[in-house]
């Protein structure tokens, strides 16, 4: 079983598509998938097709007593996932789960080849939390300035992997910041996920890209990366 | 046997690649490709963006020097 954090380097980077899409393409390889939302906005579960007023989720559960187990939800076979659950503001600081016990008991179970950790940008505390535990981080990023300064001021989790998301090659300046990055930046990925219409109606449609979108270039370019993940990334134990 | 196995000194995990794994049982050197063309334009890049340039001259970045 292979823990994978996926993070934003700020907001609004795409990932929690990109986490949705990533889950989604993994199962349809063949491979068992729990996707986590860790972020208190609660948004992953609407890439799965989860009614909006369903408060259902991980955190929700714990806050209740029931144990995290029971915010649980099958979306295929092959896929599952945990939503964080509808809590209000107050509540949030208060969800208190030993995620690292959970994890340990996940792998004890070998039921799962891939957590997919969907880990918010501005949680700084939960995110460190996600990001100690994985195995491997996959940092998002897309090809600006304000990600390029951010590289340069903000700390970052050690041996993370980068992946350019919303690539435009019409843009000169975002042409100009992936190659700069292909020369200095280390574990940058060697493939870019375009920027496609396809990915930003996943959430709108409540369905993973690859789905949704079958033929999108989106869809393309997540399965390079499913496949790069399992060339990579994927634990030999289950 | 012990000369045919691969140890496991490459504690990056970048580097267990197939070409690593190729380059060791062939006994090859390590080649380093660099890519020529678009060195040559990072002079250029700098020049267009003025931001991009007072940042590569300040320091490399955090996740370059693995603070």
């Amino acid at each position: 079983m292979s823990v994978i954090a996926l993070q934003g380097i700020r907001g609004g980077t795409g990932t929690t598509s990109v986490t949705a899409a990533l889950a989604w393409t993994l199962s349809q390889l063949g491979e068992k998938v729990l996707a986590i939302d860790f972020s208190a906005a609660n948004l992953l579960r609407l890439h799965f097709a989860m009614p909006y007023d369903s408060s259902r989720g991980w955190a929700t559960a714990e806050r209740a007593g029931h144990g995290w187990q029971q915010g649980a939800m099958r979306y295929n076979s092959r896929l599952d996932f945990l939503p964080f659950g509808q809590l209000p503001l107050e509540e949030q600081g208060l969800v208190n789960c030993d995620w690292q016990h959970n994890l340990t008991q996940l792998r004890n179970t070998s039921v799962y080849d891939w957590i997919l950790l969907d880990v918010p940008a501005e949680d700084p505390l939960r995110a460190a939390q996600a990001i100690s535990m994985a195995d491997h981080t996959l940092m998002l990023l897309q090809a600006d300035s304000q990600s390029h300064v951010r590289l340069h001021q903000q700390s970052l989790p050690a041996n993370s992997h980068y992946l350019v998301n919303q690539f435009a090659p019409s843009s000169q300046l975002q042409q100009d910041i992936l190659l700069l990055w292909q020369q200095s930046l280390p574990r940058l990925l060697p493939f870019i996920l375009h920027r496609d219409e396809a990915m930003a109606e996943s959430l709108a449609g409540k369905q993973p890209v690859g789905e949704l979108h079958p033929q999108s270039k989106s869809s393309q370019d997540v399965t390079t990366l499913a496949n790069w993940c399992l060339i990579n990334l994927r634990s030999m134990q289950k | 046997m012990q000369q045919n196995r691969i140890v496991g000194i490459d504690a990056d995990k970048d580097k267990n690649d197939d070409f690593l794994v190729l380059s060791h049982l062939f006994s090859l050197p390590e080649l380093h490709y660099i890519d020529v063309a678009s060195q040559q334009k990072i002079p250029d890049v700098l020049q267009r963006w003025p931001l991009l340039a007072e940042l590569a001259q300040i320091h490399t970045p955090v996740s370059a020097t693995e603070v």
